[in-house]
């Protein structure tokens, strides 16, 4: 076996790939231009012109290895077990830059990740890890993980949200899916590891009564099964059950804190399609979106009467009608799109009718507290606390999930909140997630600013007697539980407007 | 030589001080939070009861496409 080594453009790449998908995945040259031409010009179309291609051959992929050793080789059909590796550069890269020393260290500030090749056609687009700077248009926020990888020998780090088409054999949207949650999170927390292919099949061997190869997909309960059984603590929510108002809304919000959420998007019984899709980001919010942005409508009857009581105008940002960022197995990498229309940039017109219908939560198995009850409780809190809101004030809430590390570090660096209330928040004993609710109005978040400040431990979820409470503050009324007496007590000093916290997405 | 770094409770020692911490014990306090414990007590069974639906839908909800 002769391995292959090829520097190109994009304009090249057509001519330079072809002859070794023939060659190496054992296809006809007709079968490997129509490989191109259906399967991998799609991702080619949407990288920036200046990106420059390394391609190698031949590539051990751990992911097409498992499913090739589980399922591939039991067939009496030969397939290759070798993949083809694309490293993706931003400009032009000489082989003389992988091998002197000097050169070597600018590599990396060119690198915009890889995408591998596997010989699994027509489904020939595997693992693949692409910094969002490869794209013609990158103006969104997401989630990215790192990856140590090599290319031409030389180690590099990839950044990106690990995306793989499914093989319809071995791994469906649902198993990709899966799959791309536990990249992601194995690469940014010790406490997950990566689920190849065959993990994900033990996991779920004993929830199946048929066979689970070649695969028949899976449904969400067994997605949230899986995840559990990797170490999460995993919520379902159903459109159904949450209803329009509530359900968009949580899921923003799940958005919002930077947690990966597998969304089933659904079109069945008029249609025949069920699909697993994984939201990670969300477009820029305008100045317009904001201010076009209409009064919250508020579900729980009680929660209402009490806005009503207080005369306030609450605008939820979860209302603010955004674009996602999407991992499609079926599509590259960061589609946008918007909820009420997930499949938007699908050509094919019988998905048009798709929409979410529930989507699954990840989270860390000790967030006791989910976004219903933890955004009930912030309303719950602010609406009931002494805070001095004249009538007819308007409110913009903005409610998060946040690790108390990221929160605190944000802290330090927050030079506009009144310096007492900052380090007095600092050095408040916090578990390892918190739910955060910023008050603010419109002026103030069009600037990034906000007023007002709720803080509940993710980890309570008993939120009786204040027991969740970490901090609450607005004006010049803060309210914090004394750690001697577990009494609640209220402090009386000026906050004034901070910087909101942004740290959850990646702006790109 | 060490340094002992302790804002918040010079913070709360200063605002004791001046008379900026109050402890809240007032009767409407207590109406106030019994009121709020019912309303959490409520949105955690409307929550309980959304979410048992959502699994037992999630397990008719096959992704294959």
């Amino acid at each position: 076996m002769k391995s292959k080594i090829i520097f190109c453009s994009i304009a090249e790449l057509r001519a330079q790939l072809t002859p070794l998908i023939q060659e190496y995945f054992w296809v006809s040259t007709q079968i490997a231009e129509q490989l191109y031409d259906t399967r991998i010009i799609k991702h080619v179309n949407r990288w920036h012109v200046n990106v420059n291609i390394l391609i190698e051959f031949p590539y051990v992929d751990r992911v097409y290895r498992d499913s090739y050793y589980k399922y591939f080789a039991t067939k009496m059909t030969d397939y290759p077990r070798d993949c083809i590796r694309l490293s993706l550069f931003n400009g032009p890269v000489t082989p003389n830059e992988f091998r002197e020393n000097l050169l070597v260290a600018d590599l990396q500030k060119k690198y915009l990740g890889y995408m591998v090749l596997r010989p699994s056609q027509p489904n020939i687009v595997g693992r693949s890890m692409i910094s969002p700077m490869a794209l013609q248009t990158h103006q969104f926020l997401t989630l990215t993980s790192t990856a140590s990888t090599t290319a031409c020998s030389v180690k590099l780090i990839a950044e990106g949200f690990p995306h793989s088409s499914q093989d319809t054999e071995t791994i469906s949207c649902a198993e990709t899916s899966v799959w791309a949650i536990m990249e992601y999170f194995a690469s940014r927390y010790n406490e997950y590891k990566p689920a190849l292919p065959s993990h994900i099949i033990e996991v779920l061997k004993d929830r199946f009564n048929v066979r689970q190869l070649p695969s028949g997909g899976l449904n969400m309960e067994h997605i949230a099964y899986a995840l559990k059984k990797f170490g999460f603590g995993p919520k379902i929510y159903d459109a159904n059950q949450f209803g329009p108002v509530d359900f968009p809304r949580l899921l923003s919000c799940y958005i919002e804190s930077g947690i990966p959420l597998i969304v089933a998007l659904d079109n069945r019984p008029t249609g025949r399609i069920g699909h697993a899709v994984i939201w990670v980001g969300h477009s820029y919010v305008t100045d317009t979106q904001i201010d076009t942005l209409p009064v919250a409508t508020e579900q729980n009857t009680k929660l209402a009467r009490l806005i009503t009581a207080r005369r306030i105008s609450l605008f939820d940002n979860d209302d603010i009608k955004k674009e996602y960022v999407t991992i499609d197995d079926n599509y590259p990498s960061y589609q946008l799109t918007t909820f009420d229309r997930p499949t938007t940039y699908y050509a094919d017109p019988a998905w048009a009718t798709c929409r979410v219908t529930h989507f699954v939560a990840p989270l860390y198995t000790k967030v006791y507290l989910d976004a219903f009850e933890a955004k009930n409780h912030v309303k719950t809190l602010f609406l009931t606390l002494d805070f001095n809101f004249a009538p007819g004030t308007s409110i913009f809430l903005r409610v998060f999930l946040a690790s108390s590390r990221s929160y605190k570090d944000y802290l330090t660096q927050n030079a506009k909140m009144q310096p007492d209330i900052r380090d007095f928040i600092l050095e408040t004993p916090m578990p390892k997630f918190i739910w955060v609710g910023e008050l603010s109005d419109k002026t103030l978040i069009k600037k990034q600013q906000a007023a007002g400040l709720v803080i509940l431990g993710a980890t309570e979820k008993d939120q009786s007697n204040y027991k969740a409470l970490v901090f609450a503050g607005h004006g010049d009324r803060h309210y914090y539980q004394d750690s001697d007496n577990k009494e609640l007590k209220k402090i009386s000093v000026t906050l004034g407007v901070f910087t909101i916290y942004s740290n959850n997405l990646k702006s790109f | 030589m060490a340094i002992q770094f302790n804002r918040r409770e010079e913070i709360l020692n200063r605002l004791k001080q001046e008379g900026r911490i109050l402890q809240m014990d007032s009767e409407e306090f207590f109406r106030n939070k019994e009121a709020i414990n019912n309303l959490v007590f409520e949105i955690k069974r409307e929550y309980q009861e959304k979410e048992r639906m959502s699994i037992i839908a999630a397990s008719e909800m096959i992704l294959t496409s």
